[in-house]
């Protein structure tokens, strides 16, 4: 599998394929899956206090993906750390643990817990939570307060720190680049966009919220735009994800200037997909002459 | 290491047939897969970006089967498909039904599809006792499976418009029929949620147990997406991994 390792901090991957966060849980539910296939994965978005989420229906299929509201349930850091970790060190993969907070304080002091924890490969701090401070305003949707907000959380941890940004903002380069000037080692993209159904024979929408994060195959082409233009504004590693399926999708985004991807949606139609897409990429490099993956990130660019 | 026993099955549809307008019966070619009454599958439908949960109904040879109301998108798709067409299956999922408590009598008490559910526990206690079986729909057309429970058991039908069996809903039936019974029972239930709901605080009236089998919208199946949660006495929980049998006081109902 050597042609498709890539490397990220200082850190071989044996794929660059990564579950994304919330599609697979702590780590622990998925014990049927070849982990081999995993070059790391990210735990559902965790708080320094637990969070009950949204109502039900949370989950609802739409024409080309899903819409979700599940709304950031989680066990809350300190489970995680105590109940999770001693199931999941273990397994394999690398473990990315993302994050969220409300306040910068909540943000600094999840980072400053999760930092702690030796096992952990790296952070991924997910901004597009609202600032309750500046009446819901997202962090992800401000470069000043990206910035900040970057910096502070930076130096509550030495581990390597990756900034999720959320593609519901008009300039996501500018959005990236501040995140870039705050200290973050990498930057991922895109999480879900914004958006809602309605079952017309109830007249109902069809998650409770009622709007929802969407993903899937549908937002492959805003998810490849947003990496390409952010790959041309920043030095830092990118993670690219959206609408991910296939490795000639994973080719895509590594094209568009990724350096590693997530996996999410399709892990629901799949749960093997990454043994699937791994295979069918060391095909892809044996059929192209490319001894090593990481050589065509950024070929678009 | 897998210690859930879950692993991605494949299987050929072996055939289709529709039960009523909207209800069908599948049956598909697969001996790879073991299961207890109360669990479950997640199927990957053509052209959906989900897989659709359906229960387990029964396991004949080298078939299982699944039987299922045609609701939206993905269970059209489905019930279109030919036989022969190769389908993959995650399972089994979910938990079961527990063992009948010491000193009770089995009721099954099922409403509209959701009798299906309590089909593998009425061929468990035909070979072991007999149990009481109460089913219910809105109209006689929506009455399945009746031959299959009566090959188990004698059966207790009802519907809302009379057109079969007594006219009453299920949750009544089943309280005329504990009343004039001297056995206690134990009460395994499935059907939509109002109905449960009603099953549940009979039950407790009653002081009997009830297990209920719940239905959410599900992600992944296996407990990682926390998209099917249901509120209990233990704040929020599972369907798809700590269901879909919940003891129905743990519950709390949202109508």
């Amino acid at each position: 599998m050597s042609a498709i390792k890539v490397r990220l901090f200082d850190a071989e991957l044996k794929t660059p394929l990564i579950p994304a966060s919330g599609v697979w849980g702590y780590g622990d539910e998925y014990d049927f899956v070849n982990n081999e296939f995993l070059g790391a994965f990210s735990t559902k978005g965790l708080s320094i206090k637990p969070r009950e989420g949204n109502p039900v229906p949370r989950i609802a299929e739409t024409e080309c993906g899903v819409l979700n509201s599940v709304g950031l349930q989680n066990v809350g850091i300190k489970c995680f750390i105590e109940e999770k970790m001693p199931k999941i060190k273990d397994l394999g993969p690398k473990i990315i643990a993302n994050f969220f907070g409300n306040t910068e304080e909540e943000y600094m002091d999840a980072a400053r817990s999760l930092g702690a924890v030796k096992e952990l490969f790296a952070l991924e701090m997910n901004v597009s939570c609202p600032n309750i401070k500046t009446g819901g305003i997202s962090f992800g949707q401000d470069p000043k307060m990206i910035e900040k907000l970057t910096s502070e959380v930076k130096k509550q941890s030495k581990k390597p720190l990756i900034v999720k940004l959320t593609p519901n903002v008009s300039n996501i380069p500018a959005i990236a680049k501040a995140a870039e000037e705050g200290g973050a080692d990498a930057i991922s993209l895109i999480n879900t966009v914004r958006g809602m159904s309605i079952d017309i024979r109830t007249g109902k929408p069809s998650l409770a919220t009622p709007i929802g994060g969407y993903s899937g195959k549908g937002i492959k082409p805003i998810a490849v735009r947003a990496v390409y233009e952010t790959a041309k504004a920043v030095k830092i590693p990118i993670i690219g994800m959206g609408g991910i399926y296939t490795a000639e999708d994973v080719v895509e985004f590594m094209m568009a200037g990724a350096s590693a991807v997530q996996i999410g949606s399709a892990v629901f139609s799949d749960p093997n997909i990454c043994e699937t897409i791994a295979k069918d990429l060391r095909l892809y490099c044996q059929e192209n002459k490319i001894k090593d993956l990481s050589s065509i990130v950024g070929k678009a660019l | 290491m897998c210690n859930s026993g879950i692993s991605d099955h494949k299987a050929k549809i072996e055939s289709v047939e529709f039960l009523s307008k909207d209800i069908v019966s599948m049956w598909l070619k697969n001996n790879t897969i073991d299961f207890k009454p109360g669990q479950f599958l997640m199927i990957e439908v053509p052209g959906s970006a989900l897989r659709r949960p359906f229960v387990i109904v029964e396991k004949e040879a080298k078939d299982l089967r699944i039987v299922f109301k045609v609701r939206g998108k993905g269970t059209k798709t489905l019930s279109g498909l030919e036989p022969g067409a190769e389908l993959k299956l995650l399972a089994p999922l979910g938990n079961s039904f527990p063992e009948l408590p010491k000193g009770y009598s089995p009721l099954l008490l099922g409403g509209g599809i959701g009798v299906v559910t309590l089909l593998p526990l009425a061929k468990l206690y035909s070979k072991k006792c007999s149990a009481s079986i109460i089913l219910g729909a809105d109209t006689a057309g929506s009455l399945i499976l009746l031959d299959d429970f009566k090959k188990c058991s004698k059966i207790n039908t009802c519907t809302d418009d009379g057109s079969a069996g007594k006219k009453c809903n299920s949750v009544q039936l089943a309280k005329d029929h504990i009343k004039n019974s001297k056995e206690k029972f134990a009460v395994y239930a499935c059907g939509p949620e109002p109905m449960l709901e009603a099953a549940a605080k009979m039950c407790k009236e009653l002081k009997l147990p009830c297990f209920v089998s719940l239905e959410e919208r599900m992600g992944c199946g296996v407990g990682a997406c926390v998209c099917c949660v249901v509120r209990t006495r233990d704040g929020l929980k599972r369907v798809c991994k700590d269901g879909p049998v919940f003891n129905a006081e743990e519950i709390i109902w949202r109508y």
